[in-house]
């Protein structure tokens, strides 16, 4: 199913929060140093 | 103003950042981190624009920077150095300086946060990394009381407190950056960790918090530009507001983020 508003072509879609894990890994890979991994929002999706 | 601050500030106003050649306000605005100037510190000392005229009063009260704020600085850096490092070098290259302390090279993520999460790569048990964060420390709990016009009783060790006004910061624990409109949470009474509402409905014992991750992708890539974490609550009956944990993409999501939160007046597809 699809809802479709609005001029702007972002799309949204839910994953897990494994997925959610993999991606935030990857774009803190690609706009900062390696360290970044370590950040508490970087290294677990949802805070402990 | 040490020597790096003068040599920034000399160039034209009102903001020496549009006016200084790229090598130099890389160069200098390093020379000052190595100095020891936070990046807020370092705009404010070389900002001559008409935020100066506020009263300090007024600005100590509600915490006004008395100019624009780090980031237009941090961002004209950013772009200098890009400049400098050639178009073919992709996104915008780390700004780095030599630490004094541990004599390692350190990547400013952001121009604030907690020194501890902004500064990377310190060694272990930099004295310098320590001193930025007592700093830190010592500024919140001096300063973010004065903005609370009242206190809830405390939860356990959690307590929600009541803000005077809209501030911007960072919440430690979950990673979003952003406005804290009415409220800030603190635990066990320490003001150098304050959190965002939706922490502390996490940490609330009578709040049941509900988690949705979403992905944000622009329609013509394949690849993922953004994470949306969504809290939804039972203390409240509509929909929790997406956040995005920084991970330094430095783009603008409202309007992704409004699409998500009304679905029936955003502007993306959201697919199920």
């Amino acid at each position: 199913m699809e809802e479709a508003h609005g001029g702007a072509d972002e799309d949204i879609a839910e994953i897990s929060r494994a997925e959610a894990e993999q991606i935030t890994a990857g774009l803190a890979a690609r706009h900062w140093p390696p360290e970044a991994a370590r950040l508490p929002w970087v290294a677990a999706a949802y805070p402990q | 103003m040490t020597q790096p601050l003068a040599e920034l500030a000399a160039y034209s106003s009102p903001f020496p950042w549009y006016q200084a050649p790229d090598a130099d306000l890389v160069r200098l605005t390093a020379a000052a981190r190595v100095a020891g100037h936070r990046w807020d510190a370092i705009a404010a000392a070389c900002d001559s624009g008409p935020g100066k005229d506020v009263p300090g009063v007024i600005r100590q009260q509600y915490w006004i920077s008395p100019g624009t704020g780090p980031g237009p600085l941090f961002s004209a850096t950013q772009r200098a150095a890009r400049n400098l490092a050639g178009c073919d070098a992709g996104g915008f290259p780390p700004l780095t300086w030599p630490c004094p302390g541990c004599r390692e090279q350190v990547t400013d993520l952001a121009p604030g946060g907690r020194p501890v999460h902004a500064e990377l790569g310190h060694a272990a048990g930099c004295a310098r990394l320590a001193a930025d964060q007592a700093a830190d420390d010592a500024l919140r709990r001096e300063w973010l009381p004065r903005l609370v016009l009242h206190s809830e009783d405390p939860v356990g060790a959690v307590q929600r407190h009541w803000l005077a006004g809209r501030i911007t910061d960072d919440c430690p624990r979950c990673g979003w950056h952003g406005y804290f409109c009415h409220h800030l949470a603190t635990i066990g009474g320490d003001w150098a960790r304050t959190l965002c509402d939706d922490c502390y409905a996490d940490l609330h014992p009578g709040i049941t918090v509900t988690v949705k991750f979403f992905s944000a992708r622009s329609g013509a890539s394949s690849e993922p530009f953004a994470v949306i974490r969504q809290r939804d609550r039972s203390d409240h009956d509509y929909p929790g507001v997406g956040h995005v944990p920084d991970t330094g993409q430095r783009l603008d999501l409202a309007a992704v983020l409004g699409a998500h939160l009304a679905p029936r007046g955003g502007g993306a597809r959201r697919r199920r």
